[in-house]
Parts: structure tokens; C-alpha cells; sequence
């Protein structure tokens, strides 16, 4: 499987983008393989403030439901509401078409103690 | 995680956190938030793997799904009308059941490092629930039953009747495999009224539903009591329960919430308590 070089990414297995001063954040390839077809992505709405290492919304694929971390502090500015009609892009298209929240970090320089593809890359293939 | 299935249920301490005969006042979102804080301590490792029994009185719990329902307040009042409480839980599924003839197990271990044995949660259950039925001589089956509430490749059912289904949820290290098993009272019953509120709540809808709703056929599900032709009660299930859980294990200990957990699960219930009020306004 192929990693975005120009991504970050969390222990917690969310991509982060950087798109001038905000950021565009979604759940990696890996973690989505692990959870299986997606049916629900619940989102938060639009000038909600997440929290880094908090629950910021969660998946539910067919096997269970998982918790979704914020990478980051900052507040949501955009909600991708494709994936309330299709859920399933989140398998499809992990880093395009389902990214789920764009933020206005509160410290931009959070993003740069995230994990580089490279860092993320061992991460998932220890063990 | 184990290779085997039983190798996730052979730990060499399991704690027991019994909540099943709290009464009528134990308000369900107390459990999901229980389980979270559990997964939270598991996946930590301050805690061993746990198991929760829980009983909630008339209650339907709401999957994330069904609050996508086109006409969801339609289903509520309905709910409503017949007595039940209604909430929306954080684990994976549709509309269930839960009174006082429904046991309700929670087995909560730790996730893998990097990923997720999703399939091992759920077998581990299947087999404990094998285990604990044993005496009974009936041929349990895990397979998903069409026609029943809450449809999942892992109903289990006795002659194509389901009597329990299984969901899971992942928090912070800790996986939570639910379960919940119809022990008495009329399971058809049970499953004409989730029929009745996916009409309400879908209407002429029917057809261009968003979600995945199931459409109920009410004879597709049953107690164990009606399985067996026994009675089974929640109090058989819970003494089988801690009887298998003990043949498994070399410590079994039961322990409330410590004080850490007693304000993580303070937290978790804030969170339940606002997901709920998102829900019902």
C-alpha cells in the first residue's frame, strides 16, 4: 500500500494536509483496510473545537465502530457531507475523496511533531 | 491479541463487573459509558480483561444509523407510547431490545499495537456464549438471520431462530464485544415492536431509505426459554457465565470502578449524555 509522502499522520491512524494556514484531516489507508466496508461517518459540525488525542467523531464499518482522534487542536471549518450519502468512499478513497474535516489549527506547528510517511509507515508494520 | 478465539478467553486474571440486577433506574447510557472507560483502562493495561453483565428495563437502544430515520421522532413517540426508554448508543448496529428478560455481557480486552483483530472479538464471544449454553445440548449457529432487528454475521440463533446478537466497539486500546441474549419473555414480541418503529420512523420510505434498515419478520426471532422449552432466566445466564469465566481463568475477582476510572466514566457519560441530546433535542 502506497503512503502520501506529503501527509502526516497520528498513532491513531488520521492523515493531516496541510492547505495553507488549515488542514485537512481523514483516516489512513491502513486503517481503513483494518475496519472493513464503512457504513456511517458521524462528523462534527462546522465551528466545533477539536481537541488533539480526543474523539472528534467516529466510523462504523459493518464489523464495529471506531473512535476518530483528532491529530490536532483547532476549530472545524468545513465537513465533507459527501460521506453522509456515501460512506463508502472512505474504502475507496481514503486521502481524496473522503477526507472528513478541514480545520484551522490552533498551533500549526503541531502538525510538525505528527508522523512522516516514512515514521507512519514502520508504525504499521511492526509486529 | 490470541491466535485462537480461546486464547482470548483464557486470561490469567479476568475482573467481573456485575450490573445486571440494578433495577429499573439504571439508565442504559451509563453502560456505554462504562464500557468506554473499561476499553480505556484495558487498553492502558491499569486493568485485566474484564467482563460486565448488565440489564437494562425497557429500554430500546438506538444504533448511529437509526438516527438518520426520516421520520425518527415518529419511532420515539411510538417507543414512548409503549412504556420503553429510548437511547442512542456509540457501538456498531441498528435498533435492539433491552428489559429484564435480556442479559447484556460486555467482554472487553486489549486491541493489538497497530490494528485490529476485529473477527477475534467477535468468535471469542461466540465461543464463550458456546461454552456457557453448553448444558442445554442445543446447536448454536453464528450466521447473519434475515428478517431479525439488528442483522450481523454474528446472530446467533438455534434453528434458524435468533435469540442474540454481538457488536463492538474500539476505544483508546481497548476493544468492547457486545452481546445481548433474549433469556425469556417472547422474542417475536420484541422484534414486532422494532418493526413497528421502523414503520413509523420510515413511512412511505420505505424504499429510498438512506441507511440499511432491516425489514422485520417477527417470527424470525425467539427467547432461549422458547428455544429450549426451558425456562431460562437472566440469573441462569449470569451463574453460567461466571462459571465458565472462572473454568478459564486462574483468577477471577470481582471490582468496581477505581477512582480514576470512576471520573473517566463521569467524562464518558458528559459524551453520552450530549450525543443523546444531539439525537433528541
Amino acid at each position: 500500500m502506497s503512503i502520501p509522502k506529503d501527509l502526516r499522520y497520528s498513532g491513531e491512524h488520521e492523515w493531516v494536509k496541510v492547505e495553507g494556514e488549515k488542514a485537512r484531516i481523514g483516516i489512513t489507508h491502513f486503517a481503513q483496510s483494518e475496519l472493513g466496508d464503512i457504513v456511517f461517518v458521524e462528523l462534527p459540525e462546522v465551528g466545533a473545537e477539536i481537541k488533539a488525542d480526543e474523539p472528534f467523531g467516529s466510523v462504523e464499518s459493518v464489523k464495529t465502530v471506531s473512535e476518530l482522534y483528532a491529530p490536532i487542536n483547532g476549530t472545524v471549518v468545513e465537513v465533507n457531507e459527501d460521506l453522509d450519502d456515501s460512506p463508502e468512499f472512505v474504502n475507496e478513497s481514503p486521502y481524496e475523496k473522503a477526507w472528513m474535516i478541514v480545520v484551522e489549527p490552533s498551533d500549526a506547528s503541531e502538525i510538525e511533531k505528527l508522523m512522516t510517511a516514512e515514521q507512519y509507515e514502520e508504525m504499521t508494520q511492526e509486529d | 491479541m490470541a491466535n485462537q478465539p480461546i486464547d482470548l478467553l483464557m486470561q490469567p486474571k479476568w475482573r467481573v463487573i456485575d450490573q445486571s440486577s440494578l433495577g429499573p433506574l439504571f439508565d442504559a447510557k451509563q453502560s456505554f459509558a462504562m464500557d468506554d472507560t473499561l476499553c480505556m483502562s484495558v487498553g492502558k493495561g491499569v486493568s485485566p480483561a474484564t467482563a460486565r453483565s448488565w440489564v437494562h428495563h425497557d429500554t430500546i437502544v438506538l444504533g448511529i444509523q437509526d438516527t438518520r430515520l426520516p421520520f425518527l421522532q415518529d419511532g420515539i413517540s411510538l417507543l414512548e407510547s409503549e412504556g420503553y426508554r429510548v437511547i442512542v448508543r456509540n457501538s456498531g448496529g441498528l435498533a435492539v431490545v433491552l428489559d429484564d428478560g435480556v442479559l447484556n455481557i460486555s467482554l472487553i480486552f486489549e486491541d493489538e499495537k497497530k490494528g485490529i483483530d476485529i473477527d477475534k472479538g467477535y468468535e471469542a464471544m461466540v465461543e464463550l456464549m458456546r461454552r456457557m449454553l453448553r448444558p442445554y445440548n442445543a446447536k448454536i449457529e453464528a450466521y447473519e438471520i434475515e428478517g431479525s432487528y439488528c442483522p450481523g454475521s454474528y446472530d446467533l440463533s438455534i434453528n434458524g431462530k435468533k435469540f442474540a446478537g454481538i457488536s463492538q466497539r474500539r476505544v483508546r486500546g481497548g476493544v468492547a464485544v457486545q452481546i445481548y441474549l433474549c433469556a425469556d419473555k417472547s422474542g417475536s414480541e420484541r422484534a414486532d415492536l422494532i418493526r413497528r418503529f421502523y414503520q413509523a420512523a420510515l413511512k412511505d420510505k420505505q424504499n429510498d431509505k438512506k441507511g440499511v434498515y432491516p425489514e422485520i419478520r417477527p417470527e424470525t426471532m425467539a427467547s432461549l426459554s422458547e428455544l429450549l422449552q426451558k425456562d431460562i432466566s437472566v440469573q441462569d445466564l449470569m451463574f453460567a457465565l461466571l462459571t465458565e469465566l472462572k473454568a478459564l481463568s486462574t483468577h477471577l475477582y470481582s471490582a468496581g470502578l477505581s477512582i480514576d476510572e470512576e471520573m473517566e466514566f463521569e467524562k464518558n457519560l458528559v459524551r453520552m449524555a450530549e450525543r443523546n441530546a444531539k439525537v433528541f433535542g
